[in-house]
């Protein structure tokens, strides 16, 4: 191994040591978002994100959580990842059910799994309301 | 619902636009020259790579993504779990390529086009530069919601332009894309990301190479999950290339690694996965 190969070998290692770890690091999970708090999500539906939980069958995404508006001033909150392949699932006001559109699991809006391949049911999480915020408890 | 459809047909438009600028660029002229390959296969990690098949050349691609390491010995660590994309691509010339797939994820179907714009070559283009543009469509019954479930709706796009350079045993790659999704129904809207694949490869004996691949996206929806990324061995047996990689991501096409990788590399959820390529020549 002539000095050139050396000096070669020696930066290759040196720059996968020192990438690997960056580029791990930024894979780490962030905090809670706007509202969240300890284990509680708040949501404000007086915000323009969350103007479609004002509407009955209407939901949003945050946090990995789906929360939906299930009609006469009840919400609902699930884990929003399927128990499948960890893709996130979406909501169908019509059939009022929790496909994914991923591998084709369906949920309940209780989080139990009406069609695999799921084979566990999404966790489902208390809400209550205080005026114009939600509280979700994780 | 008006302005969602114009937006729809109007970067539907610019898609099919760019993909026949890139097929167009691909029948100029053809240089003569021997050119170095920074990847076998074309594909590297979870994206296309600059390699295309050579004129005649049809490679079939089985990959396979099993599900979460962690799901412990009752489903085999994944194994029982896997979501399958059956591929081909098929080299016209040495300058253009096309490939369909059928994937179990959404149960889609996926078109596209690789046209090499530039090669690096000693003395030459110092690059190498490949444009590509894709289709996919989700057929998957029960998910789109009424009115709004038509192949328009289920369709999503892209546009990339990878380039990449090998220099001895190194290979680097960056592929900018422009993923556009007709109508997400996590978000009930069209969505449209950018995305910057950077991988990097490192051959350590004449037929396997270690390679990495990190994807961030931007404009991340609300339910976006993860950036992909990946660690794997690529192993060029003659007639066959293997690709064993670990993922946050199920995903073997772009609709699936952009929008939905779910797994987490600090928390241990990730994914064993890999691509068979079988090479047949045809002429």
């Amino acid at each position: 191994m002539n000095r050139r190969e050396v000096i070669r070998k020696v930066a290759m290692g040196g720059t996968t040591l020192v990438v690997l770890p960056a580029m791990l690091a930024s894979c780490e999970k962030e905090p809670d978002g706007p509202g969240g708090g300890g284990n509680d999500l708040t949501i404000d539906l007086g915000l323009p994100a969350n103007a479609a939980l004002n509407n009955t069958g209407g939901f949003i995404v945050t946090n990995n959580i789906i929360v939906i508006n299930t009609g006469s001033g009840n919400y609902t909150a699930l884990s929003a990842v399927c128990t499948h392949a960890g893709c996130t699932v979406s909501y169908s006001a019509a059939a009022n059910n929790l496909p994914c559109a991923c591998h084709g699991s369906l949920f309940a809006i209780g989080g139990a799994v009406i069609n695999g391949p799921a084979t566990s049911p999404l966790a489902v999480y208390p809400v209550s309301k205080s005026g114009s915020i939600l509280t979700i408890t994780r | 619902m008006i302005g969602i459809a114009n937006g729809i047909r109007q970067h539907s438009r610019l898609t099919i636009a760019a993909a026949v600028l890139i097929f167009a660029a691909g029948t100029l002229s053809v240089s003569g020259q021997d050119y170095e390959r920074a990847f076998i296969s074309p594909r590297t990690g979870m994206t296309h790579s600059t390699a295309l098949p050579a004129t005649g050349e049809l490679q079939f691609t089985i990959g396979h993504r099993f599900g979460e390491i962690g799901g412990g010995f009752y489903d085999m660590f994944g194994l029982d779990l896997a979501t399958i994309r059956l591929g081909f691509d098929y080299g016209f010339s040495d300058r253009i390529a096309a490939g369909a797939g059928r994937s179990s994820f959404g149960k889609s179907y996926d078109l596209f086009t690789k046209v090499a714009l530039a090669r690096q070559s000693e003395g030459g283009t110092p690059l190498a530069i490949t444009g590509i543009a894709g289709w996919s469509v989700n057929t998957l019954r029960n998910v789109y919601p009424a009115g709004s479930d038509g192949i328009v709706d289920r369709s999503s796009f892209f546009i990339q332009m990878a380039v990449s350079r090998r220099q001895g045993a190194l290979s680097a790659q960056v592929s900018p894309v422009l993923f556009r999704n007709n109508l997400e129904t996590r978000v009930d809207e069209d969505l449209t990301l950018f995305a910057l694949p950077v991988t990097a490869s490192l051959k350590f004996s004449r037929r396997m190479a270690f390679t990495m691949q990190y994807i961030p996206v931007f404009r991340q929806p609300s339910f976006f999950g993860q950036n992909p990324l990946s660690a794997g061995l690529d192993i060029d047996t003659g007639g066959h290339q293997f690709q064993l990689l670990f993922s946050n991501s199920t995903g073997m096409f772009e609709k699936a690694v952009l929008t939905d990788t779910g797994g987490d590399w600090t928390e241990g959820k990730i994914y064993f996965g890999f691509n068979l390529v079988r090479v047949f020549y045809l002429k």
